[in-house]
């Protein structure tokens, strides 16, 4: 395999495994942090949608942050 | 029961690779053909090979149909609407938004056989990994309308090389099958098992240097079925993780372009096809960003063969990460 192409595979699998394990850290936090702290009521519905959303957030702008830097390098 | 389920996934692989050949002269004789865009001769290609990928489903799910009618029935409704969206699409090109909302709507039979019959679909708390039951499910009735609608879109917004529907959509529906049989359940390795056979015999005609096209009717099928199966059968963290380079996809595209737009009104190409056959990242800031182009830019100039093998490693590496899932459920349960 050409090695330039182990890069982008290596790149990607990488991004693939961040947002499985994004996925596993916000139940793990909404479930066992939110869930447990905050008693039943609608803040604790709009708080834990909200992990959900930050965290979903936070994986494609960072990984867009990087995909965009290469193709200006290109 | 499993020499049926069998018999059932033989019909739907015998159906497919049959019929294929059959819809590729009817397409080709009324002229409805497509223009392989990423080969520089740009050849005319037959399309509407997903009407066998929907058959062989449709008659390999029927032979289950006395056996599980409730869970059957639900999938072969979701699978024909999603097909029908496609054929629609196929024809009268439409747009993006609604597209997106008869795809929702493809979700209907879920919400009322869950309704009607609730021993047997099981709606609301689904098990995920490390956890075991989910305790926030305004989630999950939030996301079930998407149910289908992401999987179908998503699907056919990846479908855009020769074989990469039947050989992502296969590895997902495998995964899916094992993780069935981690999880012991039985109508979701039915379920799997049809979609899998139907598949396989449609992959000889689509792969590399593809004889016919899917058309949306095939891409919003198949992505219905997975859809529909992972639900019925509590796989819906399972297929979240299966298909993420195709969801990864659909996010960059549609936020790259600002909403839902129709394939054909972006102007600027993600990729450009050189004349020797190497496809290449466009450098354009207008052009929308991919998968496809995102391997392109971190790769280097690549052969339509090459990117294909990358989305088949990428779709193989998530199948492992939706497998470690299930073993994380079963630890949980």
């Amino acid at each position: 395999m050409k090695r330039s192409k182990t890069y982008a595979l290596v790149f990607l699998i990488m991004t693939l495994t961040y947002a499985w394990l994004m996925m596993v850290l916000s139940l793990m936090l909404v479930e066992l942090v939110i869930m447990n702290y905050i008693g039943n009521s609608a803040l604790r519905s709009i708080l834990g949608i909200g992990v959900y959303v930050a965290l979903l957030a936070i994986w494609y702008f960072s990984i867009k942050c990087l995909i965009e830097r290469k193709i200006r390098l290109l | 029961m499993w020499l049926i389920t069998i018999t059932a996934s033989i019909i739907s692989f015998v159906s497919s690779y049959f019929l294929t050949p059959l819809i590729i002269k009817f397409s080709s004789s009324r002229g409805f053909v497509g223009i392989d865009i990423h080969k520089p001769e740009r050849p005319k290609v037959p399309t509407l090979g997903g009407i066998a990928v929907t058959l062989g489903m449709i008659l390999g799910a029927l032979l289950l149909l006395p056996l599980y009618p409730i869970q059957v029935s639900t999938f072969l409704l979701t699978v024909i609407i999603g097909a029908l969206t496609g054929f629609i699409d196929d024809f009268k090109q439409l747009s993006g938004y609604p597209k997106m909302l008869i795809t929702v709507i493809a979700s209907l039979p879920l919400f009322i056989a869950g309704y009607l019959f609730p021993s047997m679909i099981k709606l609301g708390r689904p098990v995920v990994p490390v956890l075991g039951k989910l305790r926030l499910t305004i989630i999950y009735w939030l996301l079930l309308p998407l149910a289908i609608a992401v999987p179908s879109n998503a699907v056919n917004m990846l479908e855009v090389f020769n074989g990469v529907m039947p050989i992502t959509c296969g590895i997902a529906s495998a995964s899916l099958l094992v993780s069935s049989i981690i999880l012991n359940s039985e109508i979701g390795v039915v379920l799997s098992l049809i979609l899998l056979g139907s598949l396989l015999g449609y992959l000889p005609y689509n792969k590399y240097p593809a004889k016919v096209f899917s058309g949306n009717v095939g891409s919003y099928a198949v992505g219905a079925a997975i859809g529909a199966l992972s639900i019925i059968s509590g796989l819906e963290f399972e297929m979240i993780v299966v298909l993420l380079p195709h969801i990864f996809n659909a996010l960059l595209i549609i936020l790259s372009v600002g909403g839902i737009k129709e394939r054909r009104s972006i102007k600027v190409r993600p990729i450009i096809v050189k004349p020797d056959g190497l496809l290449v990242a466009n450098s354009d800031s207008r052009a929308p960003l991919t998968l496809t182009r995102t391997i392109l830019a971190f790769s280097g100039p690549l052969t339509e063969l090459e990117v294909i093998k990358v989305i088949t490693m990428l779709e193989a590496w998530s199948a492992v990460l939706s497998l470690l899932s299930s073993l994380l459920k079963v630890t949980s349960i």
